[in-house]
Parts: C-alpha cells; structure tokens; sequence
C-alpha cells in the first residue's frame, strides 16, 4: 500500500469509527464534551468542596490538566487494545498493522479539535483571559500529540506478544494520572523532587498548558524538548518492532 | 507441458505457540508439510476436513501470514481472499460499510463511490443499503459482504466456502458470477470440504490432511479417496494401501474406536445402478455377512440417477487397525467379486 492511500484510508476509517462510536449514545457527540465536564465536577466535588483546596480558578486549572490528560489517558488505552480488535480483519487480509493504531491516535485527535475549542471557550468563560502566550498552547498540543502517538504505538504492538500488559496498562495509566499533576500544581511537589516529577512526560505537557494558559509565560523548552526527543525514540523503537513483527502479528493476536 | 506457477508452495510448515504455564509453551504445527504448484488461469480446489489446517493455508496463500519453515514463491502480488463478513462495523449503514471494505481492499474512495449503486443492486438490499448493519439479517450481511467482494479482480481469488450466501436466488446468482470469474483468465482457488462444490468447480484438487497433502490431482482422482478416508481422519486414523472397484461407491461412517477395533457403517452400492446381494467383510480370516442393507438418504441425494444408492446402508463392521481387511459382494450373477481392499493405519 502506497503512504498516500494508506493514510487516507486511516482518515476516512476514523471518521467512520467517530460516526459509529456516537450513533450509540443519546447525546452522541455531546458526550465528547460532557465527559471532561463531569469528570470535572467530580473531582471539583472532593478537592475543592470537600477538601477546601484550591481557591478562585480551580475548576479552569483542573480543566486544564483533565482534557488533555483525558486525551492521553482514553487514546492510549484504547490504541493498546487496537491490534487484538482487529484480529478478525487482520487474518482476512493483508493490512500493516500500524494502521490500526494510528486510525486510533487520528480518530482521537479529530475529536481532540472540538474539545479543546470548547474548552477554550469555556475557560474564558470561568475568567481565564487570553494573551498573547496563549498561542504557545498550539506547540504544546503538537507535543503532547507526538507524545500520544509515540505511547500508542508501543502499548499496541507489545500487547499481542505479552498480554498481560493489558492489565498493566491501566494501572499504569491510573499511576500515572496521580503523578501528572492534574488535581494539584507542580508547585506543591518540593523543588528537590521536580526532576523525579518531570521524568513523567504528561507532567510536563499539563505544566505547559497551564504555563501559557494561566501564568501566561513562555513554555520550558528544556522540558518541551525533553518530551520530544523521549516521544521519537519511543516512535522509531515502535516503527521498528511493527516492521520486524508485521506477519507475526497476525498470528499472536489468535493464540 | 510444463507451465509457470503463479505461486508455489514447497514443505512448508506454519505453527502456532500454545502457553502452557509462565515459562513453557508448545508449538502446534497447523501445516507440517506442504507442498503443490497453482498454474495460472486453472481453478484450484483445496479439500479437507475441519481443522486439517485449511485457514491456515489460506491465510498462508493470502499472503496473512508467514511459513515458518519452506518455501513460498508468490509470481503475482495481487492474492485477494473473498470472505464473507471482513469485520463490518454493525453500527454504519451498508454504504458506509462498502467504502471502508472496499478501501482496505485497494480501491480508491472515488472507485468505490462509483460502485454505491452497483453493489446496492447487486446485493438486492434495496432500502437496507442506507441502514446500519445491525439491523440486517445473517443473509444480508453475507449479501453485502460477497457484493463488495466480487467487485474486486485479483490475479489470484481465494474463495472460502463462500457459496452458502443467503437465499436461494442470490446463491444463483453468487455462483454465476464465481463461474464468470473461474472462466475468465483469473486464478481461483476454492476451499471448502463439500465435494458438490469442488468437483462442479475445480479443474484440480489438493487434499489436506493432518497439516499434509494426501492427495492432488483431478477432482475424479482425489475424491473416491477422500470419501474412504473423510470418516477416519478425524479419529486420528488414514487408510493405506486401499484398492477400490471403480464399479463401486464405499463410504465409511466411524462409529468408534475402541482398543484397537474400529466399528463402522458405511454405504455401498453399483454405479451402474445393479443390485448388490450379500456383501461380505474378511478380517484376518474371519467373514461378516451382511444381508439387508438400509434406506440411506444421503447417498441418494448425492446420486439421484442410482436408485440402488437410495438403499445402500450397512451396518455393524469391525475391522482391527493394521489388519488388511477385504469387501466382497454377490452379484447379479451370483459371482463374488473383491471390491476394496484396505489396510488401517495411525496418523502420524
């Protein structure tokens, strides 16, 4: 398969996966936005009403940290899962395996678009003001991107061969989401511990967003570049092992 | 005459890995050894019974998987396997389903939109094409499913037991358009374990079993063996050096294997259509009489034009596994004629 013909039939099997996932639901693509809300109103519930933290701003400071946390967190499990789900297609004809994957990261990424719309919206809404910092947030989006697909296409290939990543996964991802700062600035985390805090690449990206978004900085390009370069390691390692392992796939997704 | 092989398969093995526990697996050969050319233009029937390895070598030869010892020389890239329900997404109409297999079959989305109507005719769902696939029924789903399929020419069409298509008029039309596509230039190769099937379509059949080739040759060859062995393959038992009357039809039903002993029915009758009296089995020196044989619907549905065959039923022969066993019967002129002459073995 030529790369042209190969992404557009990813774009057009996204688009398609979206219209199914949401012919399901009521409120079909309204959950795209109620979600990162209602999990907003959950943890604004425990961290600021029963716990009494956090002060004005909080509920756009904890938006900020779970859309695009809910943005890593749902493509990664779901991507990690792509390969065995398409075990039925995969043994019925040839097909790269990366293609399942990357439909994934895409179709995620298309939604992505209209949430954070909205999210901006909603933040000005709460009495976020723009500047001209805010602009800084499209580089970060582009890297926390880069560092979803890098993350995706790993998990998915490994999965197949040793299947007990599936239950590691969302442990990891739930390890993870404690560690990423998304409750609670990385401010609070004592200075001594911040190179352990940083190692976590979505710990950088959340302090990014609300860095040009709240504190209306300038980005820390060491640690923006730090994600970039785990990100194309992590890539160039999945490419790797999807073209070592692309028959044998098809065979350990059956066994 | 000797021709190019359009992709040849030579002692090729495929395995699968079975976990045992943390550190042990085993591996399961599903081919051990397989061998035959396909020539270019010829149908190609591939026979064998559940689980002889016949999906693994058509993933094999639809290019799904590799072998993991032997040799496979593809002369063509384009192999396409016409299967029904290539992972529809229940919840997308008909059409969109369509572009999405269609895609992923190589079309481009123009070729494919352009399509929209032939397949929607084609398939007969009328109103239905524009519906999720959820709401279609079994018949429905393999309608569209052989629609989009058929659109596609590979020089290769690997076609897995595809003609229990819906009802009986589009299973009509599904097999019209199979034989336009089997008499025009393109390689097809059929699998499935019905002989009606193979032997209508296939110039030449291979016989899998037990992850070997038993058998290849022309369909008249292959399948009086096949049927004589068809009830013992699956009890880990082959027939050797077997000698048929080409004046009779045998059939073995296994009933079970037990210490050594094989008990068995089984159906005989004259393809010439002339009775049979007595019938007679000799193992190791001792003779079963068998008088009165059966009603047997299923011979006579294979072989309406033998009105003998609709009675052909015996019942009640043991015969030991290693022992040369011989059939005789009386005929019309009170001869008694050898008609087979077999020998059990284990699989090994």
């Amino acid at each position: 398969m030529r790369i042209k013909s190969f992404f557009s039939v990813v774009l057009v099997k996204a688009f398609l996966n979206l219209k199914s996932e949401t012919s399901n639901n009521k409120f079909s693509y309204m959950w795209w936005i109620l979600e990162p809300l209602l999990h907003m109103s959950a943890y604004y519930f425990v961290f600021s009403f029963l716990l009494d933290r956090g002060g004005p701003g909080y509920g756009s400071f904890l938006l900020m940290g779970l859309v695009p946390w809910l943005w890593f967190s749902k493509t990664v499990n779901k991507a990690s899962f792509s390969l065995i789900q398409g075990r039925s297609l995969m043994n019925k004809m040839y097909i790269l395996k990366i293609f399942f994957p990357i439909t994934i990261v895409l179709q995620s990424l298309i939604k992505q678009v209209f949430v954070f719309a909205v999210l901006f919206f909603l933040i000005w809404g709460l009495g976020v003001e723009f500047s001209k910092e805010s602009l800084w947030v499209i580089l970060i989006i582009i890297v926390e991107l880069l560092l979803i697909l890098s993350v995706s296409l790993f998990f998915a290939v490994v999965v197949p061969f040793f299947r007990d990543f599936s239950i590691v996964v969302p442990i990891a991802m739930q390890f993870m989401m404690f560690c990423s700062g998304i409750f609670f600035s990385y401010k609070e985390v004592p200075e001594r511990l911040h190179a352990w805090f940083f190692l976590n690449p979505m710990a950088v990206v959340l302090k990014g967003f609300r860095d040009v978004l709240i504190d209306k900085t300038i980005p820390s390009f060491d640690e923006l570049t730090y994600v970039v370069v785990f990100s194309i390691v992590l890539v160039l390692f999945s490419f790797c092992l999807y073209k070592k392992l692309d028959y044998k796939i098809a065979k350990a997704v059956l066994e | 005459m000797m021709m190019e092989s359009i992709i040849s398969l030579k002692n090729v093995a495929v395995s699968y890995k079975q976990n045992k526990s943390f550190f042990r697996s085993k591996k399961y050969f599903a081919l051990k050894d397989i061998t035959f050319e396909v020539y270019p233009g010829e149908t190609l029937g591939i026979v064998g019974r559940n689980g002889a390895g016949k999906s693994t070598l058509l993933k094999l030869l639809a290019g799904i998987i590799r072998q993991d010892k032997g040799e496979v020389i593809f002369n063509t890239n384009s192999v396409s396997l016409l299967s029904l329900g290539v992972g529809f997404d229940s919840n997308l109409t008909g059409k969109d389903n369509s572009l999405i297999s269609g895609m992923l079959l190589g079309y481009k989305k123009k070729e494919i939109e352009r399509l929209y109507d032939e397949i929607k005719d084609f398939s007969g769902l009328g109103d239905f094409y524009d519906r999720p696939v959820k709401t279609y029924s079994s018949g429905m789903r393999s309608r569209l499913a052989f629609s989009i399929a058929i659109f596609a020419s590979p020089d290769v069409l690997l076609v897995d037991e595809v003609l229990g298509v819906g009802d009986a008029s589009f299973k009509e039309k599904a097999e019209s358009v199979l034989l336009e596509k089997i008499n025009s230039n393109m390689t097809v190769i059929i699998v499935s374990h019905s002989e009606n099937q193979v032997s209508a379509l296939a110039n030449r059949v291979v016989w899998i079993d037990n992850g070997s080739v038993r058998k290849c040759g022309p369909a008249e060859e292959v399948f009086p063996e096949y049927n004589i062995n068809v009830g013992f393959s699956s009890h880990g038992l082959r027939v050797e050096n077997y000698d048929l009357h080409p004046d009779f039809y045998f059939y073995f039903l296994v009933e079970k294997v037990s210490e050594g002993i094989v008990y068995f029915n089984f159906f005989l009758f004259n393809l010439n259509d002339n009775p049979i009296y007595d019938v007679t089995l000799v193992t190791e020196g001792e003779e079963t009489l068998f008088q009165l044989p059966l009603p047997s619907p299923f011979t006579f549905k294979k072989f309406p034009q033998i009105k003998t065959s609709s009675v052909s039923k015996y019942k009640g022969g043991s015969v030991g596994i290693g022992k040369e066993s011989k059939v005789f019967v009386i005929n019309e002129e009170g001869h008694k004629i050898e008609i087979l002459n077999f020998f059990l073995k284990k699989n090994v």
